[in-house]
């Protein structure tokens, strides 16, 4: 079986290791990768020593890009930046996507040019971008959060959006709920 | 030269309605007396991060990290919205 890689960028991790069950990501992928640009955007104490443990631990992995990705970063960031309906990215969330696109990892991020980028873009279709909001689903979809009702699948989805000062767009927090709940039902 | 690939109108419709719904969001919740006792710079980016939810450009226009500046934005109650 292959290895379950995940790459993450700065926003997603720093709100992330405030998430009461953020143990539930290490248990989702078997290596998350954070690249060198993202570590050094990192000084906030809380998360810095959640992801020096999960480094230590071999749950998290320190990725250094090659020079070719982040040339093919920069080439991403500029046709983003030529398109005026998209939102600009930078290099972490650009070294993110391309190196997701040559490994097959889920990117991790919550920066929306980053999410529009992967939405939008031809080049970047089949790249999984997951915000915070699919990973709490997937955790709940295999019970590494546990939920035996609508209410408690709520509950993880609510938790995050007061421990972080995040909003999920309601939308999209009804269709994951009720992708969660139809999931469970179907288990029983 | 690779041909420049096309995003249809109706992708690029439902991008601006989202982006107006999420700025809606973080105006109605964002704690508007303290970002109004901020010193210009802070306020100045803060007001820009409302707009437009690009905390990088806001957080080096308020001359911070990113980590200083997410920390900040709990404290004015403007939601990051994704």
């Amino acid at each position: 079986m292959s290895r379950r890689f995940a790459i993450s960028d700065t926003c997603f991790v720093i709100d992330w290791s405030y998430y009461r069950r953020r143990e539930c990501l290490v248990e989702l992928f078997d290596v998350v990768l954070v690249p060198e640009q993202v570590l050094s955007e990192v000084e906030d104490e809380r998360s810095i020593s959640w992801i020096s443990l999960q480094l230590a631990r071999g749950s998290m992995q320190l990725f250094t890009p090659s020079p070719s990705d982040l040339r093919e970063a920069e080439r991403l960031i500029l046709e983003v930046a030529s398109r005026p309906y998209m939102r600009r990215i930078d290099v972490p969330e650009a070294v993110c996507l391309v190196v997701a696109r040559r490994i097959g990892a889920v990117v991790l991020t919550e920066n929306r040019g980053a999410l529009l980028a992967a939405r939008l873009l031809r080049e970047l279709r089949g790249v999984a971008v997951w915000r915070a909001l699919e990973v709490i689903r997937e955790s709940l979809m295999r019970g590494l959060i546990e939920a035996r009702s609508r209410e408690e699948v709520r509950r993880a989805f609510l938790e995050y959006e007061v421990d972080t000062s995040h909003v999920f767009p309601r939308r999209d927090l009804e269709e994951a709920v009720e992708a969660v709940v139809r999931c469970l039902s179907e288990r029983r | 030269m690779p041909e420049r690939e096309e995003v249809s109108e109706e992708a690029i419709r439902r991008v601006l309605e989202e982006e107006e719904e999420f700025r809606r969001i973080r105006r109605e919740r964002a704690d508007w007396d303290f970002i109004g006792r901020q010193p210009p710079r802070v306020r100045a980016a803060l007001e820009y991060y409302v707009e437009t939810g690009d905390i990088r450009t806001s957080s080096r226009m308020a001359g911070l990290s990113l980590c200083e500046f997410r920390s900040l934005l709990r404290r004015a109650r403007i939601p990051v919205v994704t």
